[in-house]
């Protein structure tokens, strides 16, 4: 029962927190609960907990983080386990044997090789168009602009199977299907095609978003002082675009290497992929090793992404 | 009726600069006009700037004066018309190209230079020496009271220095011209009584010639050598500030520099050495042909014209008047003090008020009496304005 008229008397005749960390006032001996203190003051930001302290409210959230972190931890977990037959469901002993047989694994390793040029090449491209995408749609008006928009957004849209089957469909007609016997990296260049297909309108929406932010006077500015149009856009638009750029990159690095649908469709027997060769080796058994090459790839993708979040949050 | 209008052309000022008018204009803006597809921000429009002057164009929001700015600054180009500087056809010439500097509204520093790499960066953009830019940063920083800025970043910066920097980076490049949009708007009061005088001196001490764009006529009034009226994508005006006050070229001006009351007039007789006019509840006036007026008799027709008194100009009295003033009884009502003045609100015999600006003396007089007492409002005729009520007829056109 909160007494307003208390509460300010009760804040001077001091008050303990509670387990939560909740401020409860104490008046005359009875604890009271001050209701100003539900909401976040100053330095404690207000967590999940603090909104309420219903116990279904804290359930519900718990189960959701269960439910989609449990599988993930567990594939981790079990990666340390010393397992070689009747799949890896029990639990036999602690071994780190299996990192080292994946990282023997002659064919796994040229996957993650592929796996990286491909992402690397991906990346470069998909953030030079993405930012050239960007900068046009936010400089210049022209008729069919909401068309073009749209192109641009379509990769993301599109269900990435449809997307497979289509990019197939046009590698087979157009005969680069038989590049699996070119030399590297030459090879990749359907594969890398298709990631830079679907990454650079999430790098063109990333810089866009960056873009949002900038003063146009400034690049006019440059250009009053004397800049051509490039040496506008290199001094002062590209040094605002940075944090956005360097977040592109992170992301497009990071779908690249995750991905697993379009590459499936795009990819030939010379040129497998870290996602694909991972699920052509669960088709055979599945051991210790897949989940030691799978906690790998997690792990990757969690810095690559860690560092994206922490630069954009140090930028300007 | 050919004498008389001699006689009022002749009674009317000529605005030219304080520059002998034997000098080349430094801007020359010929005819422009500028559509945005079927929005027409600037009609038929042509100035002149001459070399040294403070010249500042006025209006309200929305009247083109910052589309005139960029189409001198390049950013833009004119639809019809042409711009000259220095005689030479600048109308396409790019922003780059052009001896011209502007001072942006958001003062648009880049933020991620130093102070000294801002206002070096258009003699870093020119290659010039290293050592010479550092050089001429120095003096330029000194010169905007920013020496020791040098290393600082904008976001130390604030509102005021920051104007600053963007004032170093473009007086650095010695332009022809320099333009500024909305130099005082972003500013505090105080700051900006004082970078107003500030400004001025600036200009004083550097020579080069200023364009500068604003909305607030007391303004343009205290920094500019000659002010330009713009309302609609039309010039109203060009005058020297006073001329713009005594003698508004139509009713728009005169109500926007200051305030004015305008009477309608209904009828204009043309005599030899006067105009009759029938004006609505004055009666009938007779105008001097000595006065000099906003409109030429016979141009606009009956009802076409107003007759404009600002209330600076009005007297409150309780009991006589001078004979030859203007009169209009009415009651008092309102005292708003100001401190030196008053502004006296004079409830007419119609419904209508007329507020008049009192001094000190008068103010007390008027409190003594209090509201409601009958008094006459008061004015000489001289202080009188006829102006054209339509933009079309209004002779502010100057070449």
């Amino acid at each position: 029962m909160t007494l307003p008229g208390r509460i300010g008397r009760t804040a001077r005749e001091g008050c303990r927190h509670d387990d939560d960390g909740m401020r409860v006032g104490v008046l005359g001996g009875e604890p009271t609960l001050a209701t100003v203190d539900v909401v976040s003051r100053g330095d404690n930001p207000a967590g999940p907990f603090d909104y309420s302290r219903k116990w279904s409210l804290r359930l519900v959230f718990l189960l959701g983080t269960v439910f989609l972190y449990v599988p993930i931890v567990v594939l981790i977990v079990f990666s340390f386990n010393d397992s070689r037959r009747g799949g890896n469901v029990i639990w036999k002993g602690f071994t780190t044997k299996y990192y080292g047989k994946a990282f023997g694994n002659e064919e796994l390793m040229i996957a993650f090789g592929n796996s990286l040029t491909i992402a690397v090449l991906s990346t470069v491209a998909s953030v030079v168009l993405g930012t050239l995408a960007a900068v046009f749609l936010w400089r210049f008006r022209f008729p069919l602009k909401s068309a073009v928009e749209g192109l641009v957004t379509l990769p993301i849209v599109i269900p990435e199977i449809c997307m497979g089957v289509a990019l197939a469909m046009f590698f087979s007609r157009f005969g680069w299907q038989g590049v699996g016997d070119a030399i590297w990296p030459f090879n990749l260049t359907n594969i890398v095609i298709a990631h830079i297909t679907f990454s650079f309108p999430f790098a063109a929406m990333v810089i866009r978003t960056r873009l949002a932010s900038f003063n146009p006077e400034t690049a006019e500015a440059a250009r009053d002082l004397g800049a051509s149009e490039w040496r506008a856009f290199r001094d002062v638009l590209i040094p605002h675009l940075r944090p956005g750029i360097v977040a592109a990159a992170l992301l497009s690095f990071t779908l690249s290497l995750d991905d697993f649908v379009v590459t499936f469709f795009t990819s030939g027997p010379g040129t497998v992929t870290f996602p694909v060769k991972i699920y052509s080796m669960v088709r055979f058994s599945v051991t210790p090793e897949i989940n030691a090459a799978s906690t790998v790839l997690i792990l990757m993708t969690l810095v690559l992404t860690f560092l994206a979040l922490r630069y954009q949050r140090i930028a300007p | 009726m050919i004498a008389s209008r001699d006689a009022f052309r002749q009674a009317a000022s000529t605005d030219a600069p304080r520059t002998p008018a034997a000098v080349e204009p430094l801007l020359s803006i010929e005819g422009v006009s500028k559509r945005f597809g079927a929005v027409e921000v600037l009609v038929d429009l042509s100035l002149t700037v001459a070399p040294g002057e403070i010249f500042a164009l006025l209006g309200p929001s929305g009247c083109g004066k910052s589309t005139l700015l960029r189409l001198v600054a390049g950013f833009e180009t004119p639809s019809e018309g042409r711009i000259l500087l220095d005689g030479a056809d600048v109308t396409r010439v790019a922003p780059n190209r052009r001896p011209v500097n502007m001072v942006f509204q958001s003062y648009a520093v880049f933020p991620h230079m130093t102070v000294a790499e801002n206002v070096g960066y258009g003699l870093t953009v020119d290659r010039i020496a290293r050592d010479e830019i550092d050089r001429r940063v120095e003096e330029a920083l000194e010169q905007v009271q920013l020496d020791g800025f040098a290393a600082r970043r904008p976001e130390q910066l604030s509102g005021g220095q920051r104007q600053r920097v963007a004032l170093a980076r473009a007086l650095i490049k010695r332009p022809r011209l320099l333009l500024l949009d909305e130099p005082l708007s972003a500013l505090d009061a105080k700051l900006r009584d004082a970078m107003r005088l500030e400004l001025v001196k600036l200009q004083e001490s550097v020579g080069i010639t200023f364009v500068i764009v604003t909305h607030d006529q007391s303004e343009a009034l205290a920094m500019a050598d000659r002010v330009a009226v713009l309302e609609g994508g039309r010039l109203r005006q060009v005058a020297r500030p006073e001329t713009l006050y005594r003698r508004p070229a139509d009713a728009f001006v005169a109500d926007f520099i200051g305030t004015v009351h305008a009477f309608p007039v209904r009828r204009i007789a043309v005599e030899s050495d006067s105009l009759d006019l029938e004006v609505e509840r004055l009666g009938t006036l007779s105008l001097p042909a000595t006065l000099p007026s906003g409109c030429l008799p016979g141009e606009q027709g009956d009802d076409g014209a107003v007759l404009v008194v600002r209330p600076e100009h009005i007297g409150v009295a309780t009991g006589d008047v001078p004979a030859d003033h203007v009169r209009l009884s009415g009651q008092l009502g309102d005292i708003a003090f100001q401190g030196d003045h008053s502004v006296v609100e004079i409830a007419l015999g119609d419904g209508s008020a007329l507020s008049a600006v009192v001094d000190e003396h008068t103010t007390d007089a008027l409190q003594k009496v209090g509201a409601g007492t009958p008094v006459t409002a008061h004015w000489s005729i001289a202080d009188m304005n006829l102006l054209p009520r339509d933009a079309s007829a209004s002779r502010g056109k100057y070449p």
